[in-house]
């Protein structure tokens, strides 16, 4: 892994310098000249259309409003600024009368919250995030109103993540929206949210939220330590910090959590995770995270739990049927053919009888014709949809088998595989399955089973050299922790008393005591 | 550092340069389900395969032609002529799906360590199939005769003999490392099943026998093959096999005991069905005789009665039981009788139970074991509990009887 990171570092030596200039201004604070300032900030953001730069009089001192208008809500601006200072101007005729802006903000905008600025880079930071900057001359110190607009894609349904049963909303694009939605959740005071910016050319926000108190606070220092150390000119998803931050970037299996539904966020702070959302992505990062994480649905816990159980059980062998099915079914085909029962094995060369190709080159082509017809079909304009699909289904499936192309049982391999890897809850940890799917296939067409074998060795152990912010990737497997079973392999009901995950180290609120449903005793009453 | 990464490389190399190496697609392989070994005329053995035609035992791709493909060849080593095959098939074999092996009666008279040991010692076979003697029919026609449901005449045999296993105990259940062993273990020898062509063998080997009500020539389990050592002696007839069984790991069967008479002095029967059963062999030196002693113990049920004993009465399950037990005591003494004196070799194993139970007498006895065998005192002790009787209790039978007897006595009366 090093090795390849120097090669990477050497075929790309820039890689670094990217980035790295800053906002240069000479002289870092303002001053009580108010044309020289508004040059300064003309100088900043130089000549771009949406810069709005409107000169004010408040009673009789000079001012000026700037802001940029693609990011504030300009009704807000006239209803709140631009309004009470007309009713300001209409009333204080006293042409003599020059008032400090503190004075006149405390009598006309009193409600309005601000913050009082003198430094360039923090005001032009603000103007960036839809503030609105008032100087008046005369005046050392700028103030900023926070008029950000609201236009955001509404709260919809997930459209990755979806459930029968549980809420059915979804984080959007913004991310106060974000921060809404969990604190709606968790309506305690533990819960804390640290906004950050980074990418230097995006600054972009985003927010860390945790349980203080809950949280093992190494974690949130760690988050907020690689957050801060990351070097990138522009975040415009989560899924770009996602690979900044992770502990291993050469590795399929994903090391950061990733989610749509704030109810599954919600349920990560409180067992002790930390959330990384970023503002511009509806998809917000929960970290450390472990395999397991990825084969849990918030349904688990919304149903009962024997279905909950089933369920995950069926995921777990699902990710192995997506894994190494086609492997399975290459090496027993080509090498172990005693292992196939005497009439599966005859039906099998029935239906491989005329079949041009071996069939490991029958499988590879049909797994990467299958690979294009998903990508085929997330990317294609929705207008073509329909024929994607017919083409899909009747052509490669049907016809290539009746063109003696390829083998019935093929298609049925090809098609479980396919159905099976979409069975995680997360999209993303389809990834590992359908990329090791065709190492384990070259395994098993040059080794048989053992290659098959020897493949998924090196996969656990890959899986264990795997960190996520510390925490083993296969925890609580391996290492194997016994209290955190009830929640793994299958969920055990509330009343079974599972704790959180003893892996996080977050500190467990005491439950108190846990009743199981039970109609009351006959001699106790009701 | 480097070094140790280096020797890392080369410690993982071999996994790399390990693996499977018998590639062989699908399409390139022949599937050998039986193989028949018979006396050559020129040479030691005529040796016959017979493979699958994969696609007529598909529903979709099937034609209406022969669904195994035959070939014989002869030469002096088995093992050559599995090779050889290709002079005449198109298709690499591969025996591990063989579920028969049919050996002539000619030629298992003779010996037939001579082959089994390539059997065993290739690793190729899997060690579930039947071992069968061909009497009265070429063993190679046996492997041709074909059959509507299973159109492979070996599979057709195989699922025969689990079937026949299961609810009759027709079949010895002998399997190649059981032959083997039975062959090398002092104190016992081995059995295998023996099969037949009932009709004519001629229109057996078209798919056209397939097309009649009644088939022209058919497959039929004839009885128990006794060897010794590896050498064939002879046939006994197919109650043998399941008194033979008896002895060993009977599993279902039914038997039919005599229960009394009518007026017209014709007998009348019960069926009843062991539905489980297990045997404990004993053996005892004393005095330069043995004894050999077989227990049998086991659960059962009425499954037919022509008899009219009221079956609410204790007295009558007394009394089936009874017969029952005396009717298994005698049929197997009979049958263990039958192969002390007419082929006087252990097939049950007493020898081998013995060699583990009092290992220091048997050493003694042990080269003498046959002598012994054939004069030991035989004694069958049968104790089976007939459990239930089906759904009913009284059979109609018995409520028939007493209406004919109030006739009867109604007649009298009128008189």
């Amino acid at each position: 892994m090093k090795f390849f990171r120097k090669k990477l570092s050497k075929l790309f030596p820039q890689a670094k310098q990217w980035g790295t200039e800053q906002i240069q201004v000479e002289a870092p604070l303002i001053t009580s000249q108010l044309d020289s300032n508004i040059q300064m900030l003309r100088d900043i953001f130089g000549t771009t259309s949406d810069l709005e730069v409107q000169e004010i009089y408040m009673a009789q001192t000079r001012g000026v409003l700037i802001y940029l208008k693609s990011m504030v809500d300009v009704n807000e601006v006239s209803n709140k600024i631009l309004t009470p200072l007309s009713q300001l101007n209409q009333t204080e005729n006293l042409a003599h009368n020059v008032m400090e802006l503190e004075e006149i903000r405390q009598k006309i905008w009193s409600g309005v919250s601000f913050q009082a600025k003198e430094d360039y880079q923090a005001i032009a930071t603000d103007i960036l995030n839809g503030f609105i900057l008032i100087m008046a001359n005369r005046n050392k110190q700028a103030y900023v109103f926070s008029m950000g607009n609201t236009d955001y894609r509404s709260i919809n349904e997930p459209t990755t993540q979806t459930v029968i049963r549980g809420p059915k909303d979804s984080f959007n694009e913004s991310l106060q929206t974000g921060i809404t939605l969990i604190r709606r959740r968790i309506r305690n005071p533990r819960l804390q949210f640290e906004e950050m910016t980074i990418g230097t050319e995006s600054r972009t926000t985003i927010a860390v939220g945790y349980m203080k108190g809950v949280v093992d606070e190494g974690i949130v220092a760690e988050v907020k330590k690689r957050i801060q150390a990351v070097n990138m000119n522009a975040v415009f998803d989560s899924g770009n910090l996602d690979e900044a931050i992770a502990d291993e970037t050469f590795t399929t299996f994903p090391l950061i959590f990733n989610t749509e539904r704030p109810d599954v966020v919600a349920a990560g702070i409180i067992e002790g995770k930390v959330a990384i959302l970023v503002d511009g992505s509806p998809f917000v990062l929960l970290a450390p995270t472990v395999l397991t994480d990825f084969f849990q649905s918030p349904e688990d816990y919304y149903h009962s739990f024997f279905i909950g159980s089933f369920m995950r059980i069926v995921r777990y062998i699902s990710f192995m049927v997506a894994m190494v099915f086609p492997s399975l079914y290459v090496a027993l085909v080509t090498y172990h053919h005693e292992l196939i029962p005497t009439d599966l094995l005859i039906s099998l060369q029935a239906q491989r009888q005329g079949v041009p190709f071996p069939a490991v080159i029958e499988i590879i082509v049909m797994e990467f014709t299958f690979e294009v017809l998903r990508e085929a079909g997330v990317r294609m304009p929705r207008a073509v949809g329909q024929t994607v699909s017919i083409v899909g289904a009747l052509v490669l499936g049907q016809a290539v088998v009746e063109a003696g192309l390829v083998s019935n049982v093929l298609v049925i391999v090809v098609a479980f595989t396919a159905i099976a890897s979409f069975v995680s809850p997360i999209y993303n940890f389809s990834t590992p399955t359908r990329l090791l799917r065709f190492l384990f296939i070259f395994a098993a067409s040059v080794m048989g089973l053992y290659g098959v074998l020897l493949s998924l060795v090196l996969m656990v152990a890959h899986l264990v050299s795997l960190r996520s912010f510390g925490v083993p990737y296969l925890a609580p497997v391996a290492p194997l922790i016994i209290e955190d079973q009830g929640d793994v392999f299958i969920r055990l009901p509330n009343w079974a008393d599972i704790r959180k995950p003893s892996y996080l180290k977050s500190k467990s609120f005491s439950k108190g005591e846990i009743h199981k449903p039970a109609p009351p005793n006959k001699g106790g009453g009701g | 550092m480097r070094w140790a990464k280096s020797c890392v490389l080369i410690l993982l190399i071999p996994f790399l340069l390990s693996g499977c190496w018998d590639k062989i697609e699908l399409n390139d392989i022949g599937i050998v389900t039986g193989i028949a070994v018979e006396k050559g005329e020129k040479y030691k053995y005529r040796y016959t395969v017979s493979s699958v035609n994969a696609s007529e035992l598909s529903k979709t791709t099937a034609m209406g032609n022969t669904s195994n493909i035959t070939f014989s060849l002869e030469g002096n080593s088995v093992s050559e002529l599995a090779r050889k095959m290709n002079v005449a098939l198109s298709r690499r074999l591969i025996y591990s799906h063989t579920r028969v092996l049919i050996i002539d009666k000619e030629l298992a008279k003779d010996g037939i360590v001579g082959f089994l040991d390539f059997l065993e010692r290739s690793g190729e076979f899997r060690n579930d199939f039947n071992i069968l003697i061909a009497e009265d029919a070429k063993a190679s026609d046996v492997l041709k005769m074909t059959y509507p449901i299973h159109r492979d005449p070996s599979l057709k045999i195989h699922s025969q003999l689990d079937a026949l296993l299961a609810d009759w105990g027709g079949d010895p259940n002998v399997r190649l490392t059981d032959f083997i062993i039975a062959i090398t273990a002092r104190g016992i020898n081995p059995v295998c099943a023996v099969v037949t062509i009932k009709g004519d063998p001629k229109k057996g080997k078209t798919v056209d026998n397939n097309k009649e009500n009644e088939l022209g020539a058919i497959l039929v389990i004839k009885g128990l093959a006794v060897f010794k050592l590896d050498k064939f002696l002879g046939t006994l007839p197919i109650e043998d096999t399941r008194n033979y069984l008896w002895t060993q790991d009977l599993k279902q069967t039914n038997v039919t005991i005599e229960c009394g008479e009518d007026e017209n002095n014709h007998k009348l029967y019960n069926d009843v069905q062991i539905v489980s059963s297990a045997s404990n062999l004993s053996t005892n030196y004393h005095k330069g005789k043995a004894d050999l002693k077989v227990e049998i113990t086991g659960e059962a049920k009425l499954v037919g009665t022509q008899c009219k004993e009221p079956l609410k009465d204790v007295k009558t399950y007394k009394k089936y039981e009874a017969d029952l037990n005396k009717f298994i005591e005698e049929s197997v003494a009979n049958t263990i009788k039958t192969v002390q004196e007419d082929y006087k070799s252990d097939i049950f194993g007493f020898g081998e139970y013995m060699n583990r139970k009092q290992h220091k007498t048997f050493e003694e006895i042990a080269n003498n074991w046959n002598e012994y065998f054939i004069d030991a005192s035989i004694r069958v002790d049968s104790d089976i509990f007939i459990r239930r009787t089906g759904v009913r209790n009284d059979s109609f039978i018995t409520e028939v009887e007493e209406m004919r007897e109030i006739e009867k006595e109604n007649e009298k009366e009128k008189e």
